[in-house]
């Protein structure tokens, strides 16, 4: 039997961040019925701190959902943990700026600024008992030392997913299987690692497999790739290319029908000028 | 040394006699400058005398034709028997189609071990193997003095890994030549993105800079007909537009916080788009860039206008709705 990895799928947050795409409150809702019937492990429903539009129609999908996982996006801030906590959630997302080009140049902070507020918005997230996932923002460039410190602060808490973002789209398959098995050494093995790629270099689809190769449980992926800049880890590719390998959850050709009756719901409302 | 060598000119001949159109893209391939220019006879009738650069190849069908062409001194074939004479190996280059992951000893290496200049072409599923170990495999099988370092490697894109191969071949050090097609076309890895690749790495070409990529995305379209998607990495027209605000925010303070290079080197202009996911750094940018004058306190309300007809409209805000907004609410303000 072929070792199960998780999709994880990101269309409805990352993929509406591409430029020029703004989901109708419908189409979310179509698009997240499709995902829910498919075989997609998890959604990412959306970010509920954009609006209390944003946040209605998440509670939507939850209301609906018959088979999927549903999870919310929130940055490392109390206010947004507050908005996605109102979601009811099966798991609360937290994205944690990680390198120090992050951190310094973009939050103008440092890195026990980063500690403190994670400290405080764990203290909401455990007061409320809900499930948390961890995302490390721009990991590939930033220092393991510093990732392994945040790690273990959640591993106190009982918060076992990490999933590790090449947000701008510089890594390698080598980088992606060293920086996995580093991390699953320094950390005994007690987390359970994520994968979210970006396909500036056209690398996308190698680097995720390289990452569920190397023990990575959770895999990243929108429809048509889209996403910032030249979009993420495409769908039916990485389940075309790593099919051989894995138990997606769906087959190949069931995720480029879905891949197919998603993007026809998108499509005729995309306006970009 | 590293070289790439475009096979883009052997790829499109069933697809363009537009000489002038071909004439201009062989000069931007020279701009490049990937290391190697592969040619189809026919584009080569069209476009002889060539200009100068240090490697052209010629596809040939037939091991006999390179007789013809006394000029080109480096030639590729897909025919050539492995018992060719030695003269013939050391001009043409062998190429041989692989299609597994190499799991046994090929018998196809095997019988071409001994000669000196071999393409391995195919190889789709390698991502899926332990592709280290094959790398180290193909590096051994043709490692002998005639040819050590000069086998060259072309991965085919079934899997839409050929670019992550291409780069690890070199990176790993497993060889330095490899084989590519500009937006990927016959199947092959982008030209672009392994260049860029290499240029992110610090391999080769670092400070060089290829504003020329989006009139060459053109002509590509007009010789092939093929639309380079806006998302295309490199060559999209689109990879520069911004509209998330923590993105916009990030790229004011540092642009390298969500640009993997600066969209000059390619020849492209950064886009800040209003939409559903704008922020209050998207709409001070776009005032400045607008040049429009709007108080501070005015920012969060317009703000909210924007997110809204974006999700009234399915989509961004233009330029123009975004001053017709300003220009309603200052209105109000005034009367």
């Amino acid at each position: 039997m072929k070792p199960r990895r998780y999709l994880l799928d990101s269309t409805l947050r990352e993929g509406e961040q591409s430029p020029g795409i703004c989901y109708s409150a419908e189409q979310k809702l179509k698009i997240a019925t499709l995902l829910d019937y498919s075989g997609i492990y998890q959604i990412e429903a959306g970010s509920p701190a954009i609006s209390k539009h944003e946040k209605d129609i998440i509670v939507k999908i939850i209301e609906n959902r018959k088979n999927a996982v549903i999870s919310v996006w929130s940055r490392l801030m109390p206010s947004d943990i507050e908005h996605a906590i109102d979601t009811r959630a099966d798991i609360i997302h937290i994205s944690i700026p990680v390198s120090p080009i992050h951190i310094r140049e973009k939050l103008r902070q440092d890195e026990d600024w980063i500690i403190k507020q994670l400290r405080d918005c764990l203290y909401i997230v455990d007061k409320n008992c809900v499930p948390l996932s961890v995302g490390f923002e721009d990991a590939f460039r930033a220092e393991t030392e510093f990732m392994v410190t945040i790690a273990n602060i959640l591993l106190d808490y009982g918060v076992t997913r990490i999933r590790l973002a090449d947000t701008v789209g510089v890594t390698s398959p080598t980088r992606c299987r060293e920086l996995v098995n580093e991390l699953f050494v320094r950390l005994d093995g007690r987390a359970e690692l994520g994968i979210h790629t970006h396909n500036d270099f056209g690398m996308a689809v190698a680097n995720t497999l390289e990452a569920a190769k190397a023990g990575c449980l959770y895999a990243d992926v929108t429809v048509g790739g889209i996403g910032e800049r030249a979009g993420n880890c495409n769908l039916a590719h990485l389940v075309h290319a790593g099919s051989a390998l894995f138990n997606w959850g769906l087959t190949a050709s069931a995720s480029r029908d879905l891949q197919y009756n998603i993007l026809r719901v998108i499509k005729p409302t995309r306006r970009t000028r | 040394l590293i070289r790439v060598t475009d096979r883009t000119l052997s790829c499109i001949d069933d697809r363009s006699n537009d000489k002038s159109a071909l004439v201009r893209f062989l000069h931007f391939l020279l701009k490049m400058d990937p290391g190697a220019i592969e040619l189809s006879e026919k584009i080569y009738h069209l476009l002889a005398p060539l200009p100068e650069y240090p490697s052209y190849v010629l596809r040939i069908e037939n091991p006999a034709d390179a007789k013809k062409y006394p000029d080109i001194s480096e030639f590729i074939c897909r025919n050539v028997p492995a018992s060719a004479p030695v003269d013939a190996r050391k001009k043409i280059r062998a190429e041989i189609s692989l299609n597994n992951t190499l799991k046994t000893p090929s018998e196809t290496i095997a019988r071409y071990a001994g000669y000196a200049n071999v393409r391995v072409q195919g190889l789709d599923s390698l991502i899926c193997d332990d592709y280290m170990r094959v790398f180290e495999y193909l590096k051994n099988a043709f490692n002998n003095s005639e040819n050590a370092g000069r086998i060259e490697f072309c991965p085919r894109n079934h899997f839409n890994c050929a670019t992550a191969l291409a780069a690890e071949w070199i990176t790993s050090g497993a060889g330095t030549h490899i084989v590519t097609s500009f937006d990927g076309i016959g199947g092959f890895a982008p030209t672009e993105e392994l260049i860029m690749i290499l240029r992110e790495y610090r391999l080769r070409g670092e400070d060089k800079v290829y504003k020329f990529f989006p009139e060459m995305a053109r002509l590509f379209h007009r010789l092939t007909k093929k639309n380079v998607s806006p998302n295309k990495p490199i060559i999209g027209s689109q990879i520069f537009h911004v509209e998330s605000g923590v993105h916009v925010d990030g790229i004011l303070k540092q642009p390298k916080c969500y640009e993997p290079f600066a969209p000059e080197i390619v020849g492209q202009r950064r886009k800040i788009v209003l939409g559903k996911h704008s922020g209050t750094a998207s709409i001070m940018a776009k005032l400045s860039e607008l040049d429009i004058k709007c108080s501070q306190e005015h920012i969060p309300f317009v703000l909210e206008q924007i997110k809204n007809k974006a999700m009234e409209e399915n989509g961004e805000v233009s330029d123009w709705d975004f001053a017709k907004l300003l220009q309603k609410q200052l209105h109000k303000e005034g009367s």
